[in-house]
């Protein structure tokens, strides 16, 4: 009888160590992954939407996009909205850009309930004249 | 605010687990007892009643704090808007309002437990309430973390098991206790049997629920954990040591009552003896609801995988990939601690089963499991810094890479070479050899270790100076990036124009891309399509560009696409003549993604150094659809082999039925 309890209580040593290990991690972000136009990169094709992929569900109703010229004037006034099929992906339609510089600010909130915001810029660069 | 949000969440979680508990507890008791068992149940059941208030009251908060914190304003606690896209347009409020719900439920059941009991009988009413909260704190895992994981069942499964298990030990502790102190005369039958029954009951049940708990913690634990060093370099990692700190206080608890109280229990039953039982629950409940506590602050804590500000406080840290592979002398000295360890083991269970002392036994076993750690751990020691575990901000793509070799051509090559090998013109100069960039990444050094050898220099004597000064934070991440490709461009001297089956063992990094019609990332086709990266001259790749158009759809197949890449004249390349082509053909911008991918052109015959690093004409390369790079092919020193489409179409079939796999390890570098 003695050694059914002392594996009784290895058990559950070895179990709430896991059980508090194992909350670790239990709480992330929606982490930027990708995007289009990518972080950094150089188009001359401006792009009529910016596409933000994230590595978790977002929420719509708290999830935003804002892009920011040069002297930091917004582009457009539309909000940003989740992708009907694929819920990672947060979508902004965009008016013509001009070649210049801009600065994508976002900020997302995951289904979990947190928030992640931060940014990254891209360059349109004007397009080759053709003869 | 924050304190007030810790507080109603640690209220509310209490609420939920003892309830449940308080229920469970009551109906392992079963039937029978004396009045004062009788009004220990009606006790509990009002305890219960009390407990749902607070559940609902302190749920009645949830939706505010969560207003406050998404808009990081205290006034939006109240404000009517916000808390109405909170509530009907975010997942939390569904959640919330069906967890409000059942909380009121339980309130009602509680209410009306009488009529309730009467019409059903106790046992069922009690199986009922333990129904509806378990439900209660169930729909709570669908607003965590493992609702948010994909595939989704794994984790949610495991969380909701865990929240149960620990609810019906955890939350049952105060019912126990109230049970133990419920009569001054429990040596007479019927309260001795119930009490009896009640604490068999509930270590079986506790038992059971151990199972659980391991089981669901080994899915949590595999889903979700990162990273060890982490605990002790973040405010999450913190909390989270106290929190282990308290459960181990809570089971020593459990064992003092198992190991010392419970033998005596069996012979004779007395006040005393639960008395002094009841002691050491009210104890273990205590240190039950700090934990609590120190788990609601966990659950608003930045999770250390995702924190920024992480802080190692050791000089070293323990590596089991960092070091065992470096001699067989470590690999032994390992093995010996572990064996020293597995005998302690065996030599406790030895001696408690011999009926010996336990606490003699207990002894021996920690002395020698303590020379084994002794022995085994210090092998596994790996010299660490502040940063160690900070995690890079920039990702690892091409655009970060190249950059990263500008950055590395303006500082680094005056000592450590143009080809990175520590042989720069300076390098003779220096007190220590600079290092020698070129050997294989290994786990030896974190991307940590790098960020701070770079912002504070290989310290005071060494001849490594601190770039804090010249170069910002995302610049420190794209040379950090830039050397992770370096360095792995000389594994890659192992691809073969063939691919080697279910032997992925190279990343491919991400790039961007835009043409005229076209734009996106490479990383877009995975899980979808295999990779064919045609890097060519133009004009002199035309050749081959006609061989894939040619042969395209025999090429794709097998869920493969071709992407062309111009290395060299691009910009002469007519878009009328790109539109002819069925596949990708990128022209614009390629710099980044050309050098990037250039650090995969070594072979061991043509290394790519200082005096072999022209580019070849031509490379071909195949990314599985899990993003590893799998084969090369370079014209020029293997000429013929992808001629045949036919051979190129089968390597991508072969790849088709290779089972999912993970995509390359620190991809997002940590």
């Amino acid at each position: 009888m003695r050694h059914t309890t002392n594996r009784h209580l290895w058990a559950r040593l070895f179990a709430s160590l896991l059980f508090l290990f194992s909350s670790a991690g239990v709480m992330a972000h929606a982490q930027y992954e990708r995007s289009d136009p990518g972080r950094r990169s150089i188009v001359t094709r401006p792009p009529e939407v910016i596409k933000i992929w994230f590595s978790e569900q977002l929420e719509p109703a708290y999830s935003t996009i804002v892009i920011k010229d040069k002297v930091g004037e917004k582009v457009t006034e539309e909000a940003a909205t989740v992708d009907a099929e694929d819920k990672k992906l947060l979508l902004l339609n965009l008016p013509r850009l001009e070649p210049g510089k801009y600065t994508v600010f976002y900020k997302v909130l995951s289904v979990d309930g947190h928030v992640v915001d931060s940014k990254f810029k891209f360059k349109v660069k004007p397009a080759k004249k053709t003869p | 605010m924050e304190y007030i949000s810790h507080a109603v969440n640690w209220l509310h979680a209490c609420a939920g687990l003892i309830i449940l508990g308080t229920m469970s507890v009551c109906l392992l008791s079963g039937k029978g007892g004396g009045e004062s068992t009788e009004n220990w149940r009606r006790q509990c059941i009002k305890a219960a009643l009390f407990l749902s208030i607070i559940l609902i009251l302190a749920g009645l908060g949830l939706p505010s704090l969560q207003a406050a914190f998404l808009e990081e304003n205290v006034n939006a606690a109240f404000d009517q808007k916000v808390l109405e896209i909170v509530l009907f347009s975010t997942r939390f409020g569904t959640v919330w309002m069906i967890q409000e719900s059942l909380a009121v439920l339980i309130f009602l059941t509680l209410l009306l437990h009488r009529p309730l009991i009467q019409g059903i009988g106790r046992q069922r009413f009690l199986i009922l309430m333990v129904s509806i909260t378990a439900s209660m704190l169930l729909t709570g895992s669908f607003k965590s973390h493992a609702a948010s994981l994909e595939p989704m069942w794994p984790g949610l499964l495991g969380n909701s098991l865990h929240v149960i298990a620990a609810g019906t030990w955890l939350g049952g502790l105060p019912a126990l206790f109230f049970l133990l102190r419920s009569s001054r005369n429990q040596t007479e039958q019927p309260e001795a049997a119930v009490i009896g029954r009640t604490l068999k009951r509930f270590s079986i049940m506790a038992t059971i629920m151990v199972g659980v708990i391991l089981l669901s913690g080994i899915v949590i634990g595999y889903l979700q954990v990162d990273r060890w060093g982490e605990l002790f370099s973040t405010p999450y990692g913190n909390y989270l040591i106290t929190k282990i700190a308290l459960f181990l206080m809570m089971l020593s608890v459990a064992a003092v009552i198992r190991f010392r109280y419970m033998p005596q229990f069996g012979n004779q039953a007395s006040t005393a003896i639960n008395f002094a039982i009841s002691k050491w629950v009210a104890f273990e409940t205590t240190t039950g609801i700090v934990l609590l506590a120190v788990a609601s602050v966990l659950k608003e804590t930045t999770p250390a995988s995702h924190e920024e500000v992480i802080i190692w406080p050791f000089a070293t840290r323990f590596s089991i990939e960092a070091t065992w592979e470096e001699s067989s002398d470590i690999r032994m000295q390992v093995n010996i601690g572990i064996a020293l360890i597995v005998a302690a083991i065996a030599l406790t269970t030895f001696l408690i089963r011999k009926g010996g002392s336990i606490k003699q036994a207990i002894i021996a076993g920690t002395v020698l499991a303590l020379i084994g750690l002794g022995v085994g751990l210090p092998p596994l020691g790996v010299e660490a810094y502040p940063d160690t575990y900070k995690n890079s901000t920039v990702p690892y793509i091409a655009v970060s890479i190249s950059n990263g070799e500008d950055l590395f051509r303006e500082n680094c090559i005056a000592c450590h070479g143009e080809g990175g090998r520590g042989d720069g013109p300076l390098a003779e100069s220096l007190s220590e050899p600079p290092a020698n960039l070129s050997e294989p990444h290994t786990a030896l050094h974190t991307v940590g270790d790098m960020f701070w050898w770079l912002t504070h220099g290989l310290g005071e004597g060494k001849p490594m100076p601190s770039f804090a000064a010249t170069l910002d934070e995302d610049e420190l991440w794209d040379l950090i990036n830039y050397l992770r490709a370096f360095s792995e461009g000389f594994t890659g001297r192992l691809l073969q124009p063939h691919i080697a089956p279910e032997l992925p063992f190279l990343g491919a990094p991400d790039f961007y891309y835009s043409t005229a019609s076209k734009s996106g990332n490479l990383k877009d086709l995975r899980e979808k399509k295999a990779v064919l990266l045609s890097f060519f001259s133009w004009p002199e790749g035309k050749a081959r560009l006609d061989a894939l158009k040619a042969e395209h759809d025999k090429l794709t197949g097998n869920d493969a696409i071709v992407m062309a890449i111009a290395m060299r004249g691009g910009d002469e390349m007519p878009e009328a003549v790109i539109e002819q082509y069925p596949f990708l053909i990128i022209t614009e911008e390629t710099r980044p993604i050309t050098r990037t991918y250039a650090q995969f052109r070594r072979t061991f015959k043509h290394t790519g150094d200082v005096d072999d690093k022209d580019l070849p004409m031509h490379i071909g390369f195949t990314v599985d659809r899990f993003g590893y790079l799998r084969s090369r092919w370079i014209p020029e020193q293997q000429p013929g082999i992808w001629d045949d489409i036919s051979f190129l179409a089968g390597q991508f079939a072969a790849l088709a039925k290779e089972d999912e796999i993970l995509p390359p390890p620190d991809e997002h570098v940590h």
